[in-house]
Formats: C-alpha cells, structure tokens, sequence
C-alpha cells in the first residue's frame, strides 16, 4: 500500500515543484514571449471551449496509431526473417541502417510528393520512424535466442512455421517488447514534424499554427504539455502490457 | 473571399510545403510568391499565373533600437526573407544596385513569413522583409519600425499571384473563372470603403488567418493604402520586369515568355467585375 | 496464447474506435461518399499561406 501512494505521491511533488520553480523563472526574468503555467492552463481551457481540444488529440492519436500499427504489421514479420536468415540479413541490414539515421523532417518533401494534403503523409512519417527501432529491436532480439531453447526445438523436431511462432517469437518477445515500447515513444514524438505539413487538426498542427498566429505562446505550451501528457498516459498503458504473463517467459530461462 | 462551396481553401504554414503539393499534383491551385511560380514553369511544371493577390503590402522592417536608418546602413546585417525567389528579395536586389551596393554586402537568410516578428523582437536577425501582417505585427507590437514600403522602391509591387495547374484548367475552366472573378469582386468591395477593410478583418482573422482581428484590421488602415486589392489584371509589362529582376539577380537561367507562364484569359474577363454587395456574415 | 489474441483484439477494437471517431470529427463522413450530401459542386483546392 505504501508503494502505492509513494508511486503517485513522489512525481506529483516534483510536478508540483516543477510548476513552482517555471512560473518563477518566467517572473524574475520578464520574458515576453514564455507564458506561465497558469496561462498554459488557461490555453487549454480555451481549446477546449472552441471545441479543437478533443478533435485535436483524436486526429493525432489516429494518425499515430495508424503509422505505428503498420509499423508493426511490416516491421515485425520483416524484422523476425531478417533475424533469422543470416543471408538475408546481411544482405539487407546496410541498407536499412543507412535508411534509419535520416531524420522524419528530411522526409517531409517525399511524404507531401507522394501523399499531398491527406492523412496518409503524417501517417507515412510516423510509419517511418517507428519501423526501425522495432526491426532492429526484432532483429536483435532473434539473433540473442539463446541456444538452449533451439537444440531444445531440434531435439523435437519442431516444423518451420512452428518454429517460428511457438519457439522464436516468444523467445524474442521480452526484446521485441522493449523495442516496441521505444518505437511508441519515437512515433508519438514525430507527430509535431509529422503534422506541419498541411494538415489541418491534430496537436502538432496546434503548435505549427499558434507559432504563426502572433504571440500565442501559451498555446504552443499547452500543446507541448498535451503531447508530454498523453505520451505518458501512452508509456504507462504499454508497461502494464509488459507485465502479462506470455511476454515474461523468454526472461525466466 | 469565402469560400462558395466549390473551392476549398488550404492554409500552409511555409512556400516549401506550397511548392511541393503544387508540383505533385495534390493541390490544384495555390497563392504563391511571383517569381517562384516563374520558376517552376521554367522547370517544366505544367502551371499557369492567371490573377494577382494584392499589390503593395510588403515592406522591410528593422528592431527600433537599431541602428539601421537608411539601405546603406543594411550593409553586412542579417536580412529575412521569405524565399529567395521572391519579389522581396528582388526588391532587395533593385534597391541595393541603384546604390551602388551588391546582395553579397548583406546576409540574406530564407526564413516562412509566420517566423519573422520572433527573430526580430530576439534580434537573432537584424532586418525582416514578407508580406502583412507581419511587418505590421512588429509595429503594433512596438518592437518594429520600417525601413521602407515596397511600393516606395517598386510601385504597384506584386508578392503572390494566383497559380492554377493546367489540367485544371482545362477540367474546369468556368471553376477557375468564378475564383478569379470572386477575387475581384472581392477586392473591389474591400476598396469600397474603410468599414468593409474593417468587417473583411473582424471576419476573416480568425477563421481563416488564425490572427488577431486588430492585427488585420491595422493592416488594412494605417495607411489606407499598405495593402491595395485593386488593380489585380495580369499585365505583361509588371512580369517582364520581375522577369528582368530575376535573371540579374541569378535566380532565373534564361528568359521565359509571359504566353507560357501566363494565362491572361481569366484576368481580361474580369474587367466590368461589379463589387460583392456583402453586408456581413448571416 | 489466448491473452496474446485478446491483447491483438483490443488493439484492433480501440484501433477502430480512435479511428470513426477521427472520421467523424475531422474529415465527416459525407467527404468521403460514405453519405449523401448536397454537395452537388466539384470542390478543389486552393492553397495559401496567410500572408499578402
């Protein structure tokens, strides 16, 4: 119990502290430009009142599930079959690590050229930047299996595909997992980059276009402070993914 | 300028994305800066200049500390502009030759419009020039002072023009027709008189602009004429010039014919265009 | 290996969910033909960048 109000009481004074040591440093230093916390919240308020603040986060949450779901659908099954075919893999692997430095925002000119003013260029963006942690992450992951659970697999003579989806997957689970978690983070981070092409909703699309409309620093803010807000909701929701039981079985050999 | 049901306008934060979404395809017809849609003609874009946005409304703006009182004083600052193929950066061009200075005694940066009053109320450049409202934003915000209006240097000065896609064109030509006829009216009733200017900026800022309604309206008012929504016909003589402009400055290879990158048909049909007899939103 | 096809299921569900919702409030769905409108016009696009 204890642990309990201790895990939800420690962050929330450090919030606390936070939000004290901000507004004192946007005072003392009479910037024109950085609102206060309390402006912040005002702005949210004002969002929500015109009634963008749930349009905007839909939109965004859509176009990030979108991308990061295909990521998974392709960088999985992709990731799995490079791990495992040492001729594929070293084929293939130079390519994708040249492919994976290249920032998003150096995408952007391709994503508008091929995809113009739709959805799908923010949700390309963010396919993109999700697939390389997890193929790499599955890759590795693959690659890591520990002999043991082969020669067991040998010694029964277990069938491909078997193989494949009893033995290598969930042995590779934990990594995959870790790998997947990254690739959320990263997606929801590229969703500003992602929405400065013109689309006209979402929250990255909300920091864009306060910056343009004169001094409504309070609504960038606020649009940072949604986007921490709900990457946090994000990351917790998945850690309590990590804890069914299936995924624990490659730790315990 | 509202749209009718047949068009529907889409707010771009920067020319890249405009450029880039022009040139796939995706977006059929765009506001955009003369001498880039220029530019992609002569790159083979299948794109037609058929009407202008405005005239004037462009001007250069320093920080009021500074101590840049004349072009000269310009000499080796930090200049935004919004685009290299601009007519502010041509302007730029125009004024320092007649001074006997080159582009190269300044620092010319590229920078979307939306950015400058922040680099220039942080000095992180020295000089800004675009389009409103954001030169005046930096004098209503008291951080700004001008250096020069545009049609000081280069009267009847044009920044964006309409831009359409031939194969629009050629699908809807009557589509094409009824938008260019709507600017014109449009423009001849924000000429009507100061209170339309103000009813224009009250309905427009926000909807559409995303900008304070006072921002806008000083835009249209101090003075009148900083913004003029007349006059908008293609004529040739205005584009030989910047034609002319743009090769000196180096930043059109060779010439291009005004038959090729215009289309004055639409233009020439608006002439007897009456005004918009609009009494504000219903 | 049923959690794992529950977990999917979910995915799938709130995949989904997100987006009818996102269709509904930011694109409508009668821009997409699924309903009929009185839109009887062809509507293209026209860019801008909210400066003269």
């Amino acid at each position: 119990m204890k642990s309990r109000i201790e895990a939800v009481l420690l962050p929330l004074i450090i919030a606390a502290l936070v939000i004290f040591f901000w507004h004192m440093a946007v005072v003392l230093s009479g910037t024109q430009i950085f609102p206060k916390p309390v402006q912040v919240l005002l702005g949210m308020v004002e969002l929500a009142r015109r009634g963008v603040l749930f349009k905007y986060i839909v939109a965004s949450l859509f176009r990030v599930s979108s991308g990061f779901l295909l990521a998974l659908a392709i960088g999985i099954p992709l990731g799995l079959l490079l791990g495992w075919f040492g001729r594929a893999f070293k084929a293939f692997n130079p390519a994708i690590q040249v492919l994976r430095p290249i920032s998003p925002i150096a995408w952007i000119p391709v994503a508008i050229l091929w995809f113009g003013v739709t959805d799908f260029a923010p949700i390309f963006l963010i396919f993109l930047a999700s697939l390389f942690p997890i193929m790499t992450a599955t890759m590795s992951a693959v690659q890591n299996i520990q002999l043991v659970h082969l020669r067991a697999a040998r010694n029964f003579d277990v069938k491909r595909v078997a193989l494949f989806t009893k033995i290598i997957f969930p042995a590779a689970l934990p990594q995959i997992i870790t790998g997947v978690r990254i690739a959320l983070g990263v997606a929801w981070l590229v969703v500003v980059a992602a929405e400065m092409i013109a689309v006209n909703s979402g929250l990255g699309y909300l920091i864009i276009d306060a910056r343009n409309a004169g001094m409504r620093y309070d609504l960038v803010v606020a649009g940072m402070a949604l986007i921490g807000l709900i990457g946090l909701i994000l990351d917790f929701l998945f850690r309590r993914l990590e804890l069914i039981d299936e995924v624990r079985w490659g730790f315990n050999s | 300028m509202s749209g009718t049901g047949f068009y529907e306008p889409v707010r771009f934060s920067g020319f890249p994305e405009i450029k880039e979404s022009l040139v796939s395809g995706h977006l059929p017809a765009t506001f955009m800066l003369a001498p880039l849609a220029m530019k992609l003609r002569q790159e083979g874009i299948p794109v037609k200049i058929v009407y202008l946005g405005h005239r004037d409304g462009t001007a250069l703006m320093v920080h009021k500390q500074s101590s840049i009182y004349s072009i000269r004083d310009l000499k080796g600052k930090t200049i935004a502009v919004p685009n290299r193929y601009s007519n502010q950066y041509l302007i730029l061009f125009k004024a320092l030759s007649n001074l006997g200075m080159t582009i190269k005694d300044l620092n010319i940066v590229e920078m979307p419009p939306p950015d400058m009053p922040a680099a220039l109320y942080s000095r992180a450049v020295d000089a800004i020039t675009s389009g409103e409202p954001f030169m005046g934003q930096t004098e209503l915000e008291g951080y700004g002072r001008v250096l020069y209006q545009a049609k000081e240097i280069w009267p009847n000065f044009i920044s964006c023009v309409l831009v359409v896609r031939e194969d629009l064109i050629n699908s809807h030509p009557e589509g094409v027709q009824r938008l260019v006829d709507g600017i014109a009216r449009s423009g001849k009733w924000l000429e009507g008189g100061m209170d339309h200017r103000m009813m224009a900026a009250e309905n427009v800022a926000r909807q559409y602009y995303n900008q304070r309604p006072e921002l806008l309206q000083f835009v249209l008012s101090k003075p009148p004429d900083r913004v003029t929504y007349s006059n908008l016909l293609l004529v040739r003589k205005d584009f030989e010039e910047i034609e002319r402009l743009a090769i000196q400055a180096g930043i059109l290879k060779d010439s291009i014919k005004f038959e090729d990158y215009a289309d004055p048909r639409f233009s020439a049909k608006t002439e007897g265009a009456k005004a918009y007899d609009w009494g504000g939103p219903k | 290996m049923s959690k794992n096809y529950r977990i999917v299921g979910l995915a799938l569900v709130t995949y989904l969910g997100i987006a009818s919702l996102h269709l509904w409030l930011n694109i409508g769905f009668e821009n997409l033909g699924l309903i009929r409108s009185d839109k009887t016009e062809a509507t293209f696009k026209v860019g801008f960048l909210p400066v003269t």
